[in-house]
């Protein structure tokens, strides 16, 4: 399409915003992986034994197994497993008596992202734990949270303070030797956010973990676990960025949600980590597993996502209906742009009866970009009068990039219903230009087409999200019309 | 001579939810019966039950059918008895051709009266002359049931089988909602063409408009799940020109 | 329980002594590539369960039988309705009806004739779209067929009548039978035809491993029928190649109604701007029959629609299997493709599984998939039996119903007959097929 090749090129150069790197003494463990850094890592944090036996469990099964390289679609270099820093984190000296204490440096480079963490300045309705390379640097709201029963804290003071939650939990719902990421993060995983909202209790804010990765040559392993007790409601965000490199750096993530009878858990993410250059230089390996389980009868998990960043995504925020009457559903937004890699999608497994889930997933394709959903229904034999709905749709901007979408149903129970519709098309060219007639740019042309098809995910971000994520996908399409 | 149709004290729950609560009525043989009532009132719950839609169920009371009990007969049984049900929103089945389908129909019923099944072209030569007396295009015939038919098409259609079906009891359900006057009446008169000492009809309707072209011998008022008001054709009309809400305040007087 | 490998080897000594003791002339060339398919099967062994291709079927019993050559059979019946009628029985061509006033428009050849009258046309056109090398099935019927038919249509010309292919497998030994019917069609510019293949007979000890070959050059125009009713506990795996040029269009049907293990896989090329793709699909399962149909469209060329649409029907244990790849090439603009299946669950213990995919790397495209997996609708069952159509009727009916969309797109008579009377002969309901011949025009 002959447009503005001036404003492209222009285009195409902004920088990503978050790519800053913060000049802090931080603390690592030497490079490598190895059972004294398991042992290391567990004792800087204060764990009990039992930990550090799961991870070591972890561990010694991780080494059994093969690393991914099964998706067609998915290229990535060789990752040296030791040659990364599996903990690093701000030294201090003492333990934060209040958020005031939270190193100046580090609050400043939250505030310039845009999370502020002093009291006067926080965001209203949002209570936030951030988290700086492998700690959790300070948690917000949290006496206010505390007077409802609710738990909202780093992984590690979880388990120094509610050890039988977590060890009732940990690993519950994504066994340390599901797959090789999971397996890696559980044996070394350093923090992360712990949540538990005790029965009846609807959580009344946002609830919120913003990760930056700043150390060089490091891995970040967070584990964050929500548990909703019966009847119960809350709602959870995750952010996240990381300074701009020209080596790829390894985040694998494990979350785990547990939704007991009538709870809802509703958890979303906006995923921007550095995505690498233009040329596909550096960016974020951002190879996570997300699962949740419907325990008990009529919960609800529901994942939504938008995910711009990275240069390689594989994540597949995964429900497993257990409780009779319970629901699923996966809002998905996925962009890739230059050289971006994403293969995303969800697993719903409906076992208990009258189990339904809804699968939006909205895919944009741009640059060299590769796009993939990546997706399981599965109805097994007892899911009597499960339902299923699923749309995935592609747009495609540019004829160098792919879009490609790979659903598997598998249906055992006669009286299940499953609707799977999926479309690729392109970009419309005279949607583009007949907005330019009427005087928009190109690219306010393209941002207003693509808000526009992934709205029906969008509109499942709480408001303070959403509007960031629009942004996003605005600045992560910069350039892409060609 | 027992009554077509006789309905007494009727219960009725569909998903634990009371929806009739103790209907009676009576509709002898060759007269036309209207039903009134507005939405929620239980219109299209009561012609279900009779045509033996089985999500409905029955707490009490029972159902009587030219003096032989109703409720335990399956559906197909009830049509091949007479009963024909024109449904407020005829059903769409792709891939089965209208002409393919009412001749199963017909030699279904036909079969069970002991009479000889049609041929194709016995069958072709009695469905065209109820094509004519409809003012219906035969290409109808090739079309699959329902299948893309405008809202007019499918309710011509339901009385379309309806004539070819020939039953003895005709339960029109709303059969005039979202007609225009002239869809409506080529329907009242097909349905009055209907009309003989042998044959009932009931008419489900919200509507005093379709009384106007199918005069009923009487008139009976469903509220709440119970007949509160049987008349002649003129409660029709006071129901027309005072609303329903008329009916429903006077009851609350009178209960008071 | 031997190894794979082992039981690959077994095979192939059984076959390579079989076909030395038949005296075909076959062009070094292609002798060259028998040997080259014994060794790529050799080499890839019968598909395992974690091979993403044979996920949801498990041919593992395959491995277990050693396959013998089926001995020749002396009768057999031949189908009364009008055709142009070649039959393959137990692997080798016994009977080629004469072509009669088509004779100058088209040649019908077995491998024997083909070898010695046409060694160049062989050497041009055999092999050229089967992917023997990466493919173990594919592999082996290249390895091991005995007997071929070869159809050419002549440029410009069309063949009015149906051309008939009838594959017979009549077992005769106890353990270990197997089949390897091998089918080129090559439509030559301009060139229209009809070609109905059908599949009979076998049993439990039976195993049909077919390749068809189908090659459309610029412009031509094929129908297809691919219309399996084979024994229901035969195998059946059969790779059907297409490629199409330019202009050229193919509408192909694939009904199974047999089979015990059934494998029918359509892969197509579409190498020329404009061509079309229309492939049906219908299968009915039932007891513990087990039909995968396994599809993908390559958009090569820009400019080409693709139109897929599959449909099931499942009851007792039987278990169905639909994949389906749209891949579109990089360059492959203004690619029109559309696929969509569909299964009707009739029993509890019926299973589903679908694997709809689309692959695109080039951006001016339209292209969807649809896959839905549901019941009987109880609305329609109530309708039809308010209307005094019993409750078993009416599920046939409604089975009927779902199926029409396909049925309705086959053009030869005597195919669309038998289905229908299939679906419809039961419980005295009317043959749709008397009621068209008779009323509809």
């Amino acid at each position: 399409m002959p447009t503005d090749t001036a404003t492209i090129t222009q285009l195409t150069q902004r920088e990503y915003e978050w790519g800053f790197y913060t000049d802090i003494e931080e603390e690592k463990v030497p490079k490598g992986l190895n059972e004294e850094i398991i042992r290391t890592i567990s004792r800087l944090k204060g764990e009990p034994e039992w930990l550090l036996e799961w991870r070591l469990r972890a561990y010694r099964h991780w080494l059994t197994m093969e690393e991914p390289r099964w998706l067609p679609n998915i290229r990535y270099g060789q990752i040296d497993y030791q040659d990364i820093h599996y903990y690093a984190a701000p030294k201090r000296r003492k333990p934060l008596a209040s958020l005031d204490e939270v190193d100046p440096e580090i609050r400043r480079t939250f505030e310039k992202l845009g999370i502020p963490l002093e009291e006067q300045k926080r965001l209203a309705g949002v209570a936030v734990d951030a988290v700086f390379d492998s700690v959790s640097v300070a948690t917000t709201y949290k006496e206010k949270l505390r007077e409802l029963g609710i738990i909202f804290c780093s992984f590690s003071e979880a388990v120094r303070e509610h050890p039988e939650l977590v060890r009732q939990y940990l690993g519950s719902v994504v066994p340390y030797n599901d797959n090789f990421f999971a397996a890696l993060n559980s044996a070394v995983f350093s923090d992360g956010s712990f949540v538990y909202v005790p029965p009846g209790v609807r959580c009344p804010m946002e609830l919120s973990t913003y990760f930056r990765i700043n150390a060089r040559e490091t891995g970040q392993f967070e584990r964050t676990l929500i548990i909703a007790d019966r009847g119960s409601y809350v709602s959870y965000l995750e952010g996240c960025t990381a300074p701009m490199r020209d080596e790829n750096q390894l985040h694998a993530a494990v979350v785990e949600l547990i939704a007991l009878d009538e709870a809802e858990i509703k958890y979303s993410t906006v995923q921007n980590w550095y995505p690498g250059d233009k040329e596909g230089r550096g960016g974020i390996y951002n190879f996570v597993t997300k699962r949740g389980a419907c325990r008990g009868r009529r919960s609800k998990i529901s994942w939504t996502q938008v995910e711009t960043g990275s240069a390689i995504t594989w994540k597949y925020p995964s429900v497993i209906l257990q409780g009779d009457d319970s629901v699923g559903e996966f809002y998905s937004v996925a962009v890739t742009n230059n050289y971006q890699q994403a293969d995303t999608g969800t697993k719903m497994i409906h076992i208990g009866r009258n189990t339904r889930s809804t699968i939006v997933s909205k895919g944009i394709s741009a640059g060299h970009g590769q796009n993939t959903y990546r997706g399981l229904v599965k109805i097994m034999k007892g899911a009597a009068y499960a339902r299923n709905y699923s749309q995935c749709d592609s747009l495609l901007i540019g004829d160098k990039c792919g879009a490609h979408t790979m659903p598997y149903i598998e249906v055992r129970n006669a009286t299940a219903r499953v609707e799977h519709e999926a479309s690729t098309s392109k970009i419309g060219e005279d949607q583009i230009f007949y907005c330019r007639q009427r005087g928009l740019s190109t690219e306010d042309a393209v941002n207003m087409i693509v808000n526009g098809f992934c709205k029906q995910v969008l509109l499942n971000l709480p408001m303070e999200f959403a509007v960031e994520a629009q942004k996003l996908l605005g600045i992560s399409l910069e350039g892409s019309v060609g | 001579m027992p009554p077509m149709l006789e309905i007494r004290d009727l219960y009725v729950q569909v998903e634990g939810k009371e929806i009739l609560k103790g209907v009676n009525l009576t509709l002898p043989v060759g007269q036309v019966h209207a039903i009134m009532g507005p939405n929620g009132s239980g219109k299209s719950t009561l012609a279900a039950v009779l045509a033996g839609r089985e999500d409905y169920e029955i707490t009490k009371g029972e159902v009587l059918y030219m003096g032989r009990s109703l409720l335990d007969l399956d559906p197909e049984e009830r049509a091949r008895e007479g009963i024909f049900l024109a449904f407020q929103y005829p059903v769409e089945i792709p891939g089965v051709t209208n002409m393919y389908f009412l001749r199963a129909a017909v030699n279904a019923i036909r079969k069970h009266r002991g009479l000889p099944e049609l041929d194709a072209m016995d069958f072709l030569a009695l469905v065209r002359e109820k094509l004519r007396l409809l003012h219906m295009d035969e290409a109808l015939l090739k079309r699959s049931v329902n299948e893309g038919f405008s809202g007019g098409e499918k309710k011509r259609n339901e009385i379309l089988q309806m004539a070819v079906l020939e039953p003895r009891l005709c339960i029109m359900d709303e059969t005039d909602s979202g007609l225009d006057i002239d869809a409506l009446r080529v329907v009242a008169d097909g349905v009055n063409s209907l009309r003989s000492p042998d044959r009932s009809i009931l008419v489900i309707t919200h509507y005093q408009r379709l009384l106007n072209y199918i005069i009923p011998d009487q008139v009976h008022v469903l509220l709440d799940g119970r007949i509160v008001r049987s008349g002649t054709k003129e409660l029709a009309l006071e129901l027309e020109a005072k609303g329903y809400g008329w009916l429903e305040r006077e009851l609350t007087v009178s209960k008071l | 329980m031997l190894k794979t490998s082992e039981r690959t080897g077994d095979l192939l000594d059984n076959w390579a002594a079989f076909l030395r003791s038949r005296s075909v002339d076959e062009p070094p060339s292609l002798r060259r590539c028998r040997q080259a398919a014994a060794e790529a099967f050799a080499r890839l062994g019968y598909p395992l369960k974690k091979n993403e291709d044979w996920k949801y079927t498990n041919v593992s019993r395959l491995a277990q039988i050693v396959w013998n050559p089926a001995p020749p059979i002396e009768r057999i019946s031949i189908p009364d309705w009008e055709a142009i009628r070649t039959i393959i029985a137990n692997g080798r061509v016994v009977y080629r009806g004469g072509v009669g006033e088509w004779g100058d428009k088209v040649s019908i050849d077995d491998w024997d004739r083909a070898c010695k009258m046409h060694a160049n046309f062989l050497e041009e056109h055999w092999n050229q779209v089967a992917r023997w090398s990466q493919h173990p099935f594919a592999a082996l019927n290249t390895a091991c067929f005995q007997d071929a038919v070869i159809i050419r249509v002549k440029a410009g010309h069309e063949i009015n009548l149906p051309i008939h292919i009838l594959m017979h497998h009549q077992p005769s030994i106890n353990t270990g039978q197997a089949c390897f019917p091998r089918i080129l069609i090559y439509l030559e510019t301009g060139s229209r035809a009809t070609v109905v293949e059908s599949y009979q007979g076998g049993d439990e000890a039976s195993f049909t491993c077919g390749i068809v070959e189908i090659i459309l050059e610029r412009f031509a125009h094929l129908d297809y029928y691919k219309v399996q009713q084979e024994d229901e506990h035969n195998i059946h795996i059969v790779q059907t190649y297409i490629r199409l040029a330019q202009g050229s269009e193919l509408r192909a049907h694939i009904v199974s109604l047999g089979g015990g293990l059934v494998r029918n896989e359509c892969d197509v090329q579409l190498t020329g701007e404009q061509g079309v793709c229309t492939l049906n699909g219908l299968y009915l399962a039932h007891g513990r029959q087990h039909v995968d149909n396994h599809t993908e469209i390559e958009h090569v060329a820009p400019g080409c629609v693709s139109f897929e649409l599959y449909k099931g029907i499942l009851s007792d244990r039987a278990h169905g299997v639909f994949h389906g790849k749209i891949y579109v090439h990089p360059g492959a603009q203004k690619t029109d493709a559309k696929q969509t299946n569909q299964a009707l669950l009739l029993s509890d213990d019926a299973e589903v599984d679908s694997k709809p995919q689309l692959e695109i790397y080039a951006d001016d495209v339209r292209c969807t998939h649809g896959a839905t997996v549901g019941q009987l609708d109880d609305r329609q069952l109530f309708y039809l039996r308010t209307r005094g159509i019993s409750a078993e009727q009416a599920r046939n009916l409604l089975i009927y119903g779902f199926a029409e969309e396909i049925i309705s797109r086959i053009h030869v008579a005597p195919v669309r007959y038998q289905l229908e009377d299939l679906l419809l002969a039961q419980e005295g309901l009317p043959l749709e097929s008397e009621l068209r011949r008779v009323i509809l025009p």
